[in-house]
């Protein structure tokens, strides 16, 4: 497990609190990610973990605390600038544009890019390589296509626009357990090029099998940030053991 | 066959109409209902262009084009974008109708005024039926803006991005669309193209301040048959209602002209409820 702290993250996330309208989700929570790395945001349902990355993102207010991206404070940066600035966001519920075709929304995946059309076929291209299951369906209309096929073109549009980091969020829901393993097999992958991951996932095991550092949320606090590989730290915060539980059972 | 080309030219005007309902609603999901109203401030530009100031049609065309722009500009930033709820928009827009009728009233007057078309006005024979130069260029220019707009936005990112935007606009946000120029963008394009297609409409229906009302209501039924959103809609769409309402005032008289459309509005509607052209998804959960 790599886990030098000594290079700068990509992405830095510090003492953030948000919410929607007058309601607070989500407080003091701070946490950073690190170019080809992945930190996996895990925690309960309502946890604060959806409305952390949408705070990220930019789709959310922050009312507290910074977001930096490469050094840089984008905390009151619009979400399509921040696009710009190199992060991409991929939402739960796989939302990809149905009446596109396959190309068409890898093609407006570059929308920030300047590319020339011939240039952004290349990078549809490279995608098709990264993600095979979509070469072959680059004509069909996105909402023909499976639930996993769907979430592989969301992750592949997203990734048109070049970014240095990559938000996803849920990729396994509603997906069967072989297409989960897939799709987790092909986010691992895509550490490799050099981009920083911040997944958020309820899939535990399958999402620290491919993670570096673990960031717990509970009731929209951190409540453990670690190694992926400290489990015995991991478990107690998942599923709300307290330490002196957590030591008990582990001497028994 | 003179019947089929009036009713042709008539439904043109209607799906030109729609055309730029369309526009507005791909890029922000709300209806503009002075849009219309747009169109026939397009209608008396050309008439003060061509007849008043005696300009030439190059330079009409670009005066209509860049008014009616500007008014759909100013309409948006002051009408639609500081109102949060779409469904405001409606009421918004509706208030920006009445208010370029009145306006247009006031400049204007009420009687209707004649726009002469730059091609010609000599009836020209075909297929055994007479037809005015300005009905041939009205049905072409519905037909090739349904087509180039159709086209464009498939071929270009910018098309791709409304389109997406139209579908899901927090996603197309996060592919880094700025949805808000884009959608402004789009308002005052469909400005520009009803400045022009005032000069097309404008002979063909008079420059009168009661056109933006009957344009409207059509407009907006032939959207309803289409599909809203569904350009190849507006123009089938177009062609139903031209056609019913020309036979209908023929053969069952001019009263029933408008009863034939709504009863074939109704029962498109009863069979599909989101128009000819466009298909409903379920949603999943």
């Amino acid at each position: 497990m790599t886990t030098q702290q000594t290079d700068e993250p990509i992405l830095r996330v510090r003492n953030l609190g948000t919410g929607y309208g007058d309601l607070r989700v989500v407080w003091d929570v701070s946490f950073d990610v690190w170019p080809g790395r992945l930190t996996v945001l895990l925690g309960r349902n309502g946890a604060g973990k959806t409305t952390t990355l949408r705070a990220v993102s930019g789709l959310n207010k922050a009312t507290a605390g910074s977001v930096e991206l490469g050094g840089r404070d984008i905390t009151k940066a619009a979400a399509h600038t921040r696009v710009r600035q190199g992060m991409a966001y991929v939402q739960e519920g796989k939302r990809v544009f149905h009446a596109q075709t396959v190309e068409q929304n890898l093609l407006l995946g570059g929308y920030t890019r300047r590319l020339k059309r011939t240039e952004l076929r290349q990078e549809a291209e490279r995608m098709y390589e990264l993600f095979p299951v979509l070469g072959d369906k680059r004509s069909l209309l996105a909402g023909t296509m499976s639930g996993g096929q769907q979430q592989m073109l969301a992750i592949a549009q997203a990734m048109m626009a070049g970014p240095r980091l990559l938000m996803l969020d849920e990729p396994s829901g509603g997906l069967a357990p072989v297409i989960v393993n897939e799709v987790m097999e092909r986010v691992g992958l895509l550490k490799e090029t050099g981009i920083g991951i911040l997944l958020v996932e309820q899939a535990v095991e399958a999402s620290i099998a491919v993670a570096d550092h673990v960031t717990v949320l509970d009731m929209g606090r951190v409540v453990l940030a670690s190694a992926a590989d400290d489990l015995d730290n991991l478990q107690d915060a998942y599923f709300g053991r307290t330490p002196a539980q957590g030591s008990a059972s582990r001497d028994s | 066959m003179t019947l089929i080309w009036g009713g042709l030219a008539l439904g043109a005007v209607y799906a030109l109409v729609a055309v730029c309902y369309n526009i507005v609603f791909i890029s922000s999901k709300t209806f503009n209902f002075a849009q219309a109203q747009l169109i026939m401030v397009g209608a008396f530009v050309a008439y003060t262009g061509l007849v008043t100031w005696k300009l030439s049609v190059p330079l009409v065309m670009l005066l209509a084009v860049a008014s009616v722009m500007a008014l759909a500009a100013i309409e948006e930033r002051l009408a639609v974008r500081p109102v949060k709820d779409p469904h405001n928009i409606l009421v918004t827009t509706l208030g920006v109708s009445i208010l370029l009728n009145g306006a247009t009233q006031l400049v204007w007057g009420t009687q209707p005024l004649n726009v002469p078309f730059f091609g010609g006005n000599d009836v020209l024979e075909l297929f055994g039926g007479q037809i005015y130069p300005v009905e041939i260029a009205l049905v072409l220019v519905a037909v090739v803006l349904v087509w180039a707009l159709t086209r464009l936005s498939r071929r270009f990112l910018v098309g791709l991005a409304l389109l997406g935007m139209s579908e899901d606009r927090e996603a197309a946000m996060l592919r880094g669309v700025n949805v808000r120029r884009l959608a402004f963008g789009a308002f005052a394009f469909s400005g520009a193209v009803a400045g022009l297609l005032g000069m097309f409409v404008g002979p063909k229906t008079f420059a009168v301040a009661t056109l933006g009302a009957s344009l409207a209501l059509k407009g907006f039924v032939v959207l309803a048959i289409g599909g809203f959103g569904s350009m190849p809609g507006t123009l089938v769409g177009g062609l139903v209602v031209g056609l019913a309402e020309a036979l209908a005032a023929r053969y069952l008289g001019g009263e029933y002209a408008n009863i034939t459309v709504f009863v074939i509005l109704i029962t498109i509607l009863l069979v599909r409820p989101a128009g000819l052209f466009v298909r409903v998804r379920e949603r999943t959960v």
